[in-house]
């Protein structure tokens, strides 16, 4: 401390210090808020099924689906960002499970209220849904909403739409 | 700076930058806004740096008492030369 550079130091990283301890707490300040405040998923579901192929021996589906939801109770200080995508679940029999991101978007904090609200009607997927084989043929497709919580301190968790609410369709048992 | 103008002025940066982040983090908290609690933080150490890092005459009230200085030797006797 007895010099200019020695006490510049001295304070830049006590400072650093306590910003570290303040964002550990704001993170512990909401450790349990998924526990009660979750996103309200109105509906999400087919809206249409445009197409069904297959391209050099992998079967491709395209579609497009309705998305009413309010992301709104997931935002909190220590949010950052939401990255929000549709997941396309279904069974074949090479895989027992699997599952396409069709759809994303991602929410900041520092949008307005409106864009965490999701009201998309009739929406194009972004990524085809692309099976592994030629499978896709009258199979049961489970939609889903997941959604990344991205914090300003603490770790990257997931959330999803609760089990049982999901909407099904069954792909068409031909090509189209 | 002398050594109680260093523990003055450790002590003050201590308190000056808790007190900014503790009201900041309340703050923040109460408006659900994280930039509120680094806002009130960087001021924090902002004063800190103007405040405890310069030598300001308040650091330097209490000078180290040095002992009297003895005398040079070679105004002693001269030595003695074998």
């Amino acid at each position: 401390m007895h010099t200019v550079w020695v006490r510049l130091n001295a304070v830049v990283f006590f400072g650093l210090t306590v910003l570290l301890c303040l964002s550990i707490l704001a993170a512990l300040s909401k450790f349990n808020h998924t526990a009660h405040y979750q996103p309200i998923i109105k509906k999400l579901a087919l809206n249409n099924m445009k197409s069904l192929k297959n391209h050099g021996g992998v079967d491709r589906a395209l579609l497009s689906f309705d998305l009413q939801a309010d992301m709104t109770p997931a935002f909190h200080w220590n949010i950052k960002q939401l990255f929000v995508y549709v997941i396309a679940t279904y069974k074949t029999d090479t895989n027992p499970k699997n599952q396409i991101v069709l759809w994303d978007r991602i929410i900041e904090n520092t949008d307005p209220p409106e864009k965490k609200q999701l009201n998309e009607k009739n929406v194009f997927v972004k990524y085809g849904l692309v099976d592994q084989g030629a499978e896709l043929r009258g199979k049961e497709v489970e939609l889903s909403l997941h959604w990344d919580h991205m914090p300003l301190t603490g770790t990257l968790f997931v959330g999803k739409q609760k089990e049982g609410t999901e909407s099904a369709f069954v792909l068409p048992a031909e090509y189209l | 700076m002398d050594y109680e103008g260093q523990k003055l002025s450790e002590i003050l940066f201590y308190y000056i930058i808790i007190l900014f982040g503790v009201i900041g983090w309340i703050y923040g908290y109460f408006l659900q806004d994280f930039t509120y609690v680094f806002y009130s933080w960087g001021v924090g150490v902002g004063i800190s740096i103007l405040l405890c890092v310069p030598d300001w005459p308040i650091y330097n009230k209490h000078p180290v008492k040095w002992l009297e200085s003895i005398p040079d030797r070679s105004q002693e006797e001269p030595k003695k030369s074998k």
